[in-house]
């Protein structure tokens, strides 16, 4: 017979079983959440929704994955996506703004908070913070937990030795010496990923020496504000700890977490990073590890704010498409009332960038952070590193440079501000103004 | 009637391959070419033409030739490494004494584990404080040796001697393999003629494994242009750039956490463009079969 026909027919089944299949099961959740699964796990999200769902019975689904933007970018492109999310680090969300995928939460901020009638969900969070969500005057971002960047020195070892933590660079110098006599290196960075260095020596001192405006400048990209004489000289700074060996040999080959191991065993004794050091490193700390945050030294006689801090949001976001925004909303506004806020707090050991109900216990390595937080009355960031990231990787890259003795601190800053100019007249990067 | 049948009999059979190969492999392709003409970020279906630009901008860009390079610098260390060194221990292999028997049981050890784990074993090698290489070498004397992964001078050569620990396995394999297929009686016949060592080498072995060598010299350039994993752990493409390669620059610029989509897949095509010519020049260079010559 049609030996042929035989073959045709089989060959075209086996294709359409291999196209078939993929339809969805019935019952699909009321509202959808997907988030990035990093330390703080996504148990206390989970709770959340049981506890909205058992209030409103809608039902909830939560997702969660360590790299979870990868799966989210191409759900955005179909138009596929969750009613909340907060999609992580990965996750290019000044871009999804641009393009128009995240909708705007103004009005939702502007009505009352979960469970009220009246008064405005807006008050439940830190202004200063909120502001780091907007775009053109609107809100696509919400902060729930925050991070601030700093130094971290092992308190052990102070104490051990008598050493006071150092308040201005000259202090630090001084404590350099007694440290190195001690066959110990004062200090190791995260030396493959630069920005760790950028942002807890060269920026927080050319603030501290430079002051508020002068940073305005820099992060809005003005024309000579990257060379100007505070960020030569917070470059020469860093030269000045290089040249007096108050490094720990080989920091600029380690990865963040290499790095952060030889401060934990004492092979260095300060190391610049945020407050999710301590939960990003617990599994690993050896026994008997004492270790508190620091604000980077200031540069005596200095026009900064001696209590400025860096701070960075882990935003979350409703996307334009999601099928049921106001439901992703409602349950975000559960979830930063100060009584959820509170059980974060003590759950996860992190600042929030929201209201927290009163009495909460901080971890006693976030006691610290949290009073410099609270104290602080300039709290800046670094967001262009997400908005100009052609630029900061420039940065980056002059920074490993600078450490390495490759460039002198005034080629570094020209070197920034050649990349800020690049950037500056590069018409397809979306530019940023901040007041 | 019947040859007909035939054709559309043997039709039915190819089908399944080519439309696979067209549906997977061809299409992505001719999609990647036409991203390449956009700039898109990736994360919409929001895309505008702009013809060429992305790569008049990367003929600019400085990092971008810096990549190649690298990419280039890494393809003859480690071709070469592969070539000498796998053949040399091939013959190692061959003997009988006991440095043969246990190379022969563990030489493809390497090639098994996860490239993820060399990268990170490999990290930990040449770690400035903890590493077993740079202790050893302490030990010997050496006082000043470099940061290996954190030295601008150091950091690709440490990314290849990696490279080529993971892959060698995989071309003494094929060396062993080309060894045994080169028959008893013509060494015989050479051993009879008084042809030894290196001689015996140069006129016998090395022409008649001609096959194979072509193959291990494209298989690791390939290889080696597509490095990704080891650089992306070992040293992130730096210290400032210095062992960045194409892929590592690709994924920086299209996703980490960036979406110049249209750009990286430029850079993708190009990528492919350069893995297309250098095998193309390799099979040409390596083509002729040396005893068709002397027939």
């Amino acid at each position: 017979m049609n030996r042929w026909y035989v073959a045709v027919v089989s060959t075209l089944a086996l294709a359409l079983v291999g196209c078939g299949g993929g339809s969805k099961g019935a019952s699909a959740p009321d509202v959808e959440v997907v988030s990035f699964q990093g330390g703080y796990g996504i148990d206390q999200f989970e709770q959340s929704a049981k506890e909205w769902s058992e209030k409103t019975g809608k039902t909830v689904a939560i997702t969660g994955n360590p790299r979870v933007w990868e799966q989210l970018k191409p759900r955005f492109v179909k138009g596929d996506v969750p009613d909340l999310t907060w999609p992580g680090w990965g996750m290019d969300t000044w871009g999804l703004i641009y393009d128009g995928q995240l909708l705007d939460l103004n009005p939702a901020l502007d009505s009352p908070p979960y469970g009220a009638t009246e008064g405005k969900w807006r008050d439940s969070f830190d202004p200063q913070l909120l502001a780091l969500g907007q775009y053109e005057g609107k809100q696509y971002m919400l902060p729930y937990h925050v991070n601030i960047n700093g130094w971290w020195y092992n308190k052990k070892l102070f104490d051990q030795n008598g050493w006071k933590v150092p308040t201005t660079f000259d202090e630090l110098l001084a404590l350099n010496d007694q440290i190195k006599a001690k066959g110990i290196a004062p200090l190791t960075f995260q030396g493959q990923y630069p920005y760790y260095m950028l942002y807890g020596f060269v920026y927080s001192w050319a603030i501290a020496d430079g002051g508020n405006d002068m940073w305005k400048a820099c992060v809005n990209l003005e024309p000579g504000a990257w060379n100007n004489p505070h960020i030569v000289k917070a470059a020469q700074m860093v030269a000045t700890l290089r040249d007096r060996g108050d490094f720990l040999k080989g920091s600029l080959g380690l990865d963040h977490t290499t790095s952060q191991l030889e401060f934990l065993k004492g092979n260095a004794a300060m190391i610049p990073c945020g407050t999710w050091l301590y939960s990003e490193m617990e599994n690993v700390m050896p026994e008997g590890t004492e270790i508190e945050f620091m604000l980077p030294p200031f540069v005596a006689g200095g026009a900064g704010d001696p209590s400025a801090v860096m701070v960075s949001i882990e935003p979350w976001m409703v996307p334009a498409k999601a099928k049921h925004p106001q439901d992703g909303i409602d349950l975000y506004k559960y979830m930063t009332t100060p009584e959820k806020a509170k059980e974060f707090v003590e759950a996860k050991g992190t600042l929030m960038a929201i209201k927290v109900a009163d009495g909460v216990k901080y971890p006693p390595h976030l006691v610290r952070p949290a009073q410099i937080f609270e104290n602080s009355t300039y709290k800046w960031q670094a967001e262009f590193r997400s908005w100009y990231p052609r630029f900061s990787k420039a940065a980056e890259d002059a920074m490993a440079a600078l450490i390495d003795g490759k460039m002198a601190p005034q080629q570094f800053a020209d070197a920034l501000e050649k990349a800020a100019d690049a950037t500056r007249n590069d018409p397809q990067v979306v530019k940023h103004k901040v007041e | 009637m019947r040859r007909r049948g035939r054709i559309a009999f043997a039709l039915a059979f190819i089908a399944p391959a080519v439309l696979l190969y067209a549906g997977l492999v061809l299409w992505p392709l001719l999609r990647a070419f036409a991203l390449s003409l956009y700039h898109t970020r990736g994360l919409s279906t929001k895309k505008e033409f702009v013809g060429l630009q992305n790569y008049t901008d990367l003929a600019k860009d400085e990092i971008f030739r810096t990549a190649v390079t690298n990419n280039l610098k890494l393809l003859v260390v480690v071709v070469v490494a592969v070539t000498v060194l796998g053949l040399l221990l091939a013959h190692v292999t061959e003997g009988k004494g006991p440095v043969a028997k246990v190379l022969r049981s563990v030489y493809l050890f390497p090639h098994v584990i996860s490239i993820v784990v060399v990268g990170i074993l490999w990290q930990f090698l040449l770690h400035p404080s903890i590493g077993i290489v740079t202790a050893t070498f302490d030990r010997l004397g050496w006082k000043d040796q470099p940061t290996w992964l954190g030295d601008p001078s150091t950091s690709l050569l440490s990314v290849a001697v990696a490279f080529v620990w993971y892959g060698i396995g995989f071309y003494i394999m094929l060396f062993s393999a080309a060894l045994k297929g080169v028959p008893g009686d013509v060494f015989e016949a050479a051993e009879l003629d008084g042809t030894r060592g290196l001689h015996r080498f140069w006129t016998i072995t090395w022409p008649l494994i001609w096959s194979i060598r072509r193959v291990v010299v494209v298989h690791a350039a390939i290889a080696t242009l597509n490095t990704f994993a080891l650089v992306r752990l070992m040293t992130n493409g730096g210290p400032f750039r210095a062992s960045e390669v194409t892929l590592t620059y690709l994924y920086e610029q299209g996703f980490q956490p960036n979406s110049f989509y249209g750009y990286a897949t430029a850079i993708a095509v190009l990528n492919f463009l350069l893995v297309m010519g250098v095998s193309s020049v390799i099979l040409a260079a390596f083509r002729r079969d040396p005893q068709a010559v002397r027939r």
